[in-house]
């Protein structure tokens, strides 16, 4: 008998952290089943339209940082 | 031939031994991480410019006294304090009084430099995303469990520590945002970005 595999799983699976055997049985049914390729599917649009809003610090903040890191190691040194 | 890439510990420990390249070597790997997760708990792009030089300066400032302990890993251990000091700023944000004016209305609102009016400005200058709202509208704790993942990419395990939780409890709280998120995206014809 097969371990149901929950949306949870498939969450964990995902991002890598799920278990050995969990990740084994996704991997061998995967293919015939339609469900959890939609759930990744989805999990995966997700994924990638967050990382459409990454952004940086401006060039100030990373200047401000840099000459304090720089004074610190002076004064240690 | 790509170079390999050297831990976060040897970039620390060859900062503390006077190597400023070393620094910055750290700041370039997790800036973008470190700063949008900060950007999207706070909510104001000229906040989270604050809180991420206060958080390089707390780094910078705990490892020249030697107070970072080089069995904890660099990212989770920098979120920690970012997410300490957004918390913080988050309260006393909250705790600001609101002047009103004879009508009740807030004095900020009339003069258009309230931080919501600052940040909507902010927002129109970005290109709008839906994506970002719809994040910035989920339950607090979803939000957060999936800013900590997906921005700042810690485990499911590290969030738990960082958060106070346990694992089951992050693992359910990122489980509830994605089905909402699905929800929103599902309700829009809007295309996402």
């Amino acid at each position: 008998m097969i371990t149901p595999i929950t949306e949870t799983d498939l969450l964990l699976f995902y991002y890598q952290e799920a278990d050995e055997v969990t990740t084994s049985i996704i991997r061998e049914h995967l293919p015939e089943n339609t469900d959890w390729q939609y759930f990744l599917n989805e999990l995966a649009t997700i994924s990638s339209e967050s990382s459409s809003l990454m952004c940086s610090p401006s060039n100030t903040t990373l200047s401000i940082i840099l000459e304090e890191s720089r004074s610190q190691l002076e004064h240690t040194l | 031939m790509n170079a390999p890439i050297i831990a976060d510990g040897v970039l620390i420990q060859r900062y503390m031994q006077g190597n400023q390249a070393a620094f910055e070597t750290l700041l370039n790997r997790h800036r973008n991480r470190i700063f949008t997760s900060i950007y999207l708990l706070v909510n104001d792009r000229y906040l989270a410019e604050d809180i991420f030089q206060e958080t390089f300066i707390k780094i910078i400032n705990n490892i020249q006294a030697g107070k970072y302990n080089h069995e904890d890993k660099f990212l989770p251990w920098a979120m920690r304090i970012a997410r300490n000091l957004s918390i913080d700023t988050i309260r006393s944000r909250k705790r600001m009084p609101v002047v009103v004016d004879s009508e009740g209305r807030d004095v900020f609102d009339c003069l258009g430099i309230s931080v919501q009016s600052r940040e909507d400005e902010q927002i129109n200058q970005d290109e709008i995303s839906a994506l970002k709202h719809w994040i910035r509208e989920l339950p607090e704790e979803q939000r957060e469990v999936l800013i900590l993942r997906n921005y700042a990419e810690l485990s499911f395990k590290e969030i738990a520590v960082l958060t106070n939780t346990n694992i089951n409890t992050c693992i359910g709280r990122m489980h509830y945002a994605i089905l909402n998120l699905r929800k929103k995206m599902q309700k829009n014809t809007v295309r996402v970005k």
